[in-house]
């Protein structure tokens, strides 16, 4: 089966075969992988990857899963197909989205106006930090999705860009 | 002071110091009393104590910081002592007096020792006075540029716009050229006057790349003080601590004595009774300067406790108490050394932003010289209303390299799922060779960490790992069987005195109600 796995704000195209007992497992660019997963409770999983074991701590909710190994943690989930043109790893996404709870102090574009890569788009505060939002592309800012005063959360879309055809 | 046998306290504070103070006090047999905003009903603190009182809704100007709540909770529940821990009403002179007024003990020093301490000139003058030397400054006249141009010249460049009636880092500009002066000022008074409703700024030389070292102080009400060592917590991101240590690294013996006297003498100048911390700059010729005194408990306090073997806890109740301190300052002793990081719900990829969220998974560590201290557990919730400092974690060891080693693995022993955190930067902190040998300094981060990368601290195998993980639970092929499956439940695991619950809930008074009521907000 062929999933679309989001990490933070990039995404991979992950193959997850089953074969005699284990999973072969191919991030696209990568070779395969094989792992068997050994043990699993209801916070972790003992894996076998490729001849070495790796305890991997886990928590599902929702949408969201939450991983954690040696200090590192990390929150995945599966993307729905219908999103995918918005996130391509690498690129840029054309949807600036907030990056924490807060609250939106100012819009700085309008429907219809140019923005290049960088320029901020908007200003977002939460706990009396303010943090300026940039577009991650080049192109024409399509919809202004919140308003001023407007409570957000994490990842909640502010303003998307429509790229410009050679972006 | 007469002697004052405390029976009931009450915690006027959230959080892992909540807990830290309710534990003392029940180690010493004490009743105790937790009041608690609506967010916090059936955090860690509520359930630990007696008795708990909420005390209004989450924001801490409705709940924390209601002076006249917080008396009459106390009021109620008959408790004799009230300890404001570190922060909210913890050095509210008004707060101090008005528990005094209430006939009740404030453990703390007196309102006016607050006062003095609190306002960043008078502590300067007093200090002064007492032959503590002070980092050079001046205050700023009132009215014309040109006077403020002159003293400034005469404090010298670079140089610290402060807020007289600030503290804890905020409120400050720095100031390299002359020709920023005036905008600084205007800035920095405007700041102040939002942050703490007193515009009064004053000017402080800017040291280059000093140290913070300060000297934790015990006095009781007797007329002795004593210190119990100092700590370094030079690792400082915009002037909030990152990591603390005791004693200071590599500070010479003689040094390290004519500060700790200094400060001694810094606080018999004020006659202060109760624990504080006179906090202060090293610079590298080995000059030291007052730079202010915390007239409360500190965060860091965790590392004086493990290398000296004192309960500073404990000894503030007893102080306060009447009690004359039992032990004279030959009788302190350090042994190894202990160095703290502060774990937050943070994200160091996007300048540090407070996070919030459920903590799905909250493990701390555990073994041979770990100490940790938190006030929140697997289920908890990290909230925008307060700090979201999740645990302090720290090490001993028989020496500084043996502490560090074992706070390294600890932290690679935390799990934390839920919420980003600094934990990854805390090892990169930990691991930096220069933290290795002890070469801290507050320009530290600046200098070694500046460009630190979270990518790029996960080596090519973990991030190999983690995505296996991630593609055999999505894939469906682990886990509960149904679609859209979460460990919900079986993660709601709660340690096995969750089930109690407080043992008497003592209903809100009709005083606080009528104070909530709509009409008046």
């Amino acid at each position: 089966m062929e999933l679309l796995i989001r990490r933070g704000e990039q995404s991979s195209r992950v193959d997850v075969v089953r074969e005699d007992g284990t999973l072969r497992i191919t991030r696209e660019g990568r070779s395969p992988v094989h792992v068997t997963v050994v043990d699993q409770d209801a916070t972790s999983l003992l894996l076998d990857i490729d001849g070495r074991r790796h305890r991997v701590r886990w928590a599902r909710r929702g949408d969201d899963l939450f991983l954690g190994i040696g200090g590192h943690a990390a929150r995945f989930g599966r993307v729905d197909e219908d999103r995918f043109d918005e996130v391509d790893a690498g690129a840029g996404s054309p949807v600036v989205r907030a990056p924490m709870p807060g609250r939106v102090l100012e819009i700085l574009v309008s429907a219809g106006q140019e923005v290049r890569a960088g320029q901020s788009v908007a200003r977002v505060e939460a706990m009396k930090m303010e943090v300026a939002l940039p577009s991650a592309i080049d192109g024409v800012v399509a919809t202004v999705h919140v308003q001023v005063e407007q409570l957000v959360q994490p990842d909640e879309p502010l303003v998307t860009i429509t790229p410009h055809a050679s972006s | 002071m007469s002697a004052r046998r405390i029976e009931r306290v009450l915690v006027a504070n959230r959080g892992e110091i909540a807990v830290r103070i309710l534990r003392a006090c029940r180690q010493l047999g004490l009743s105790t009393v937790a009041v608690v905003s609506e967010a916090d009903q059936r955090s860690l603190a509520a359930q630990l104590a007696d008795q708990v009182v909420e005390i209004g809704p989450a924001p801490a100007r409705d709940s924390y910081l209601r002076i006249d709540r917080i008396l009459d909770a106390a009021r109620r529940t008959g408790a004799d002592a009230i300890h404001p821990g570190y922060g909210f009403l913890a050095e509210n002179a008004a707060f101090a007096r008005a528990c005094a007024d209430a006939g009740i003990v404030f453990v703390g020093p007196s309102a006016e020792v607050i006062d003095a301490m609190g306002v960043k000139t008078q502590a300067r003058a007093r200090m002064q006075a007492a032959g503590v030397p002070v980092v050079p400054g001046a205050l700023l006249p009132e009215g014309d540029e040109e006077g403020w141009r002159a003293v400034a010249a005469e404090v010298g460049y670079p140089l610290l716009v402060k807020a007289a009636a600030g503290g804890g880092g905020k409120g400050m500009r720095a100031v390299h050229d002359p020709s920023d002066l005036i905008e600084a000022i205007g800035a920095a008074r405007r700041e102040a006057q939002s942050a703490f409703g007193d515009a009064t700024v004053y000017l402080e030389r800017l040291l280059r790349q000093p140290r913070h070292v300060e000297v934790q102080v015990l006095g009781d009400a007797h007329g002795k003080v004593l210190h119990l060592g100092e700590r370094d917590c030079s690792i400082q991101r915009r002037h909030q601590k990152v990591v603390e240590e005791s004693p200071a690294p590599h500070l010479p013996v003689e040094l390290r004595r004519r500060m700790q006297e200094a400060a001694v003498r810094a606080a018999q100048a004020v006659g202060y009774v109760g624990a504080g911390t006179v906090e202060m700059l090293l610079d590298a010729s080995g000059s030291f300067y007052f730079l202010e005194m915390n007239t409360r408990l500190q965060v860091e306090h965790p590392v004086t406790e493990l290398v000296t073997g004192i309960d500073i806890v404990q000894a503030q109740l007893r102080v306060a108490a009447g009690e004359p301190l039992g032990f004279e300052q030959e009788d302190v002793l350090t042994r190894g050394h202990a160095l703290e990081v502060r774990l937050y719900a943070e994200d160091p990829a996007h300048g540090f932003l407070p996070q919030t969220g459920t903590l799905h998974v909250f493990e701390p560590p555990s073994g041979p010289g770990i100490r940790v201290d938190t006030g929140v557990v697997t289920g908890s919730e990290v909230t925008l209303h307060y700090d979201p400092m999740i645990a302090k974690i720290c090490a001993w060891g028989s020496d500084r390299e043996q502490a560090r080693g074992r706070l390294v693995e600890a932290l690679r022993e935390t799990v934390v799922l839920g919420p980003t955190t600094n934990l990854e930067h805390l090892l990169a902190v930990l691991r930096h060779p220069a933290f290795a040998s002890g070469a801290v300094h507050t320009g530290f981060l600046d200098e070694h960490l500046r460009d630190w990368d979270r990518q790029a601290s996960l080596d090519a195998r973990t991030e190999d790992v983690l995505w296996v993980a991630a593609a055999a639970i999505l894939g469906g092929t682990v886990g509960a069987p149904t679609v859209g499956a979460s460990n919900a439940d079986a993660n709601a695991s709660s340690p096995v005195w969750a089930g109690l619950g407080p043992l008497r809930l003592v209903e809100e008074s009709s005083s606080a109600r009528a104070a909530a009521a709509p009409e008046e907000r």
